[in-house]
């Protein structure tokens, strides 16, 4: 059991990883995954980007998941939060798409263009 | 949205969101809902540690009833009320209970919630457990939704573990447990008496109204029972205010919805607005308008229990009271929009077919009434009835809606009467001129060869019955006694010189 001081150690602790007042530490890729998300496919991007970063050894980068964020048709999504930059979200990704998105936004620090919005 | 195409790389620069405010959904789609420390990162079980270290249970109370937060799963009663009535209650036990029984066609809000901030609905319950004096809570939720029992299990293990939940939560001496509770899909269990009897154990029957949960609810004894978005609201409305919560929305009805937006619209999704946003700006700006140019017909709201809101609506100001006036209703949030193609006469029958099959039974004016009302609208849209049908079938409407038992009986005419006052056109058609405007009724449908046929014999081709016969390069004919209407003619025909008529 906890004491109310320790939850509010947690929330600091915690905010600090995620990066919500200051830029985190580490690089942090989230998956949509909530009945919608995985009904589209989003479970295999999950353990793709998974497998990616355990294979190629890559240190400071975790992956998440979330829930639904709302937006079915881009349904799925992934959010990537790289401390200090704006947050990009990539949409309609299929398991093919995770090893440009690794090689050129995560360890090359440049957003994939074609796997973001475009909008009229 | 802008004119030029341009690419984003957040969904928060979208219109879509950019409209939008989220109160409830304000952690879904952020935060691991499997994780209760990122729940926790986000002020989560913030406000329950505020309630219990430095408000009494009626301030709790107080603030959500001057905050004027009403009930999200369609009803719109005063939560605080609720509350209140239920804390005046004697009894030596209470209950605070959830319904997560989403059953509305179409919708999927509280799913939303459940699955991606799950700690949210078991914080704002153990608060009202803490205001009303209970010590025990359940959620009823759907199986159907297995992934959300899940993630729920998790998040109610996860606080268990943490002290959140149980005996002497955080060492302040106060008590509160939650359990789960599987409804088998019932769309009936979605009305509280009858939610409250199936946790019990027995047959989903709702039982006459008063007495009201607040008073004798679950096993006999004053129960809180609240929706999850409704629950979804508490923990922000604790820790900003019941003045922040009421600077949002209109007069009688205050802070967000989230609506299930869906049907013949771009952007189909889950949107969280101010109460008072306008039908048109979340059609036209949130929900990025019709597809393929089409003319905006109606939209639904309120699933089976509400009703069709016609364009000359479009500027109404979505609000509880606003919507009832226009002869729909709020419901738990669904918004289906649909166009030029879609019957009215035929929606309205689609509701009725499901709440035919839902009626539980037990009353006689929803279990016959309903069974009526769906023989009437199965007449109309096969070309049989007559005027006097339409009279008898709107007096049917009125009469069920007077003496059913529950909610589902009591607004299973909506859809109806709804059409018939803003379309009543379509039903003329449907019995006068035994037409069906859109094209979807089969029965009155025809298709027609026009002289713009260049007898290129594709047509008859494609005809998987062989109802079209014709000479190269001459004008061809359907045998409509043969003709199935399935449209493939007209879908394949490169001269558009088939028409349903």
């Amino acid at each position: 059991m906890k004491t109310i001081e320790e939850i509010y150690q947690i929330r600091e602790k915690t905010r600090k990883k995620l990066g919500v007042d200051a830029p985190a530490s580490e690089t942090r890729i989230v998956v949509g995954l909530a009945t919608c998300g995985v009904a589209s496919g989003a479970k295999p991007v999950y353990d793709a980007f998974k497998k990616a970063i355990k294979e190629n050894k890559i240190k400071k980068v975790t992956v998440g998941q979330a829930g639904c964020i709302g937006m079915c048709k881009f349904e799925p999504l992934v959010q990537v939060f790289v401390p200090g930059q704006p947050v990009v979200t990539y949409v309609n990704i299929g398991a093919d798409a995770v090893s440009q998105i690794i090689e050129e936004h995560i360890l090359g620090g440049k957003p994939v263009a074609k796997y973001t919005i475009t909008q009229e | 949205m802008s004119k030029n195409v341009s690419s984003v790389t957040s969904l928060n620069d979208t219109a879509f969101y950019k409209n939008q405010y989220r109160i409830a959904l304000r952690n879904c789609g952020i935060i691991d809902p499997e994780n209760i420390d990122e729940y926790i990162a986000y002020d989560g079980y913030k406000a329950l540690i505020k309630a219990y270290s430095s408000m009494t249970p009626q301030e709790v109370i107080d603030v959500i009833k001057a905050s004027g937060l009403r009930g999200r799963g369609g009803g719109g009663f005063p939560t605080g009320t609720k509350w209140q009535f239920t804390k005046n209650s004697v009894g030596d036990k209470k209950f605070v209970c959830c319904n997560a029984d989403e059953g509305d066609p179409g919708a999927f809000m509280d799913r939303a919630v459940m699955e991606g901030d799950p700690h949210a609905v078991i914080e704002a319950m153990t608060i009202a457990g803490y205001a009303i004096g209970a010590d025990q809570g359940y959620v009823y939720i759907r199986a159907e939704y297995p992934l959300a029992v899940k993630r729920l299990q998790i998040a109610i293990n996860q606080a268990k573990e943490y002290g959140l939940l149980g005996k002497n939560i955080l060492n302040t001496g106060y008590n509160f447990d939650l359990e789960i509770r599987l409804g088998s899909g019932a769309f009936v269990c979605g009305e509280e008496t009858a939610l409250m009897n199936s946790i019990e154990g027995k047959r989903g029957e709702p039982r006459p109204r008063p007495p009201f949960p607040a008073v004798k609810g679950l096993f006999a004894k004053p129960t809180v029972l609240n929706n999850v978005e409704t629950y979804a609201n508490i923990a922000q409305i604790i820790l900003n205010g019941a003045e922040w919560f009421s600077s949002m929305g209109t007069v009688k009805s205050k802070g967000t919805k989230v609506f299930a937006l869906g049907g013949k619209i771009v952007n189909t999704g889950l949107v969280e607005i101010p109460m008072g946003t306008t039908l048109r700006t979340i059609i036209e700006e949130i929900g990025g308008g019709i597809p393929g140019g089409k003319k905006f017909k109606a939209a639904q709201t309120g699933g089976p229990s509400g009703g069709c809101i016609p364009p000359e609506h479009f500027d109404i100001e979505i609000d509880y009271d606003n919507l009832i006036a226009i002869g729909s209703m709020m419901g738990s949030g669904g918004l289906i929009v649909m166009d030029e193609d879609n019957c009215m006469v035929d929606i309205a029958k689609f509701f009725l077919e499901f709440t035919q099959e839902e009626s539980c039974g037990k009353c006689t004016p929803c279990r016959i009434g309903t069974q009526r009302l769906l023989e009437y609208l199965e007449k109309i849209t096969s070309g049989n009835a007559d005027m006097q049908d339409l009279e008898d079938m709107e007096s049917l409407c009125y009469y069920i809606k007077d003496n059913a038992l529950c909610g589902l009986g009591q607004t299973a005419p909506n859809p109806v009467l709804s059409t018939m006052r803003y379309f009543k056109d379509e039903y003329l058609a449907h019995v006068r001129d035994k037409k069906c405007p859109a094209g979807v009724c089969k029965k009155l449908l025809k298709f027609i060869i026009t002289d713009a046929c260049k007898g290129c014999t594709l047509c008859a081709k494609k005809c998987p019955v062989g109802a079209i016969s014709g000479t190269v390069k001459n004008v061809h004919t359907i045998d409509q006694a043969k003709c199935i209407k399935c449209g493939v003619c007209m879908e394949s025909c490169k001269f558009s010189a088939i028409i349903k008529g």
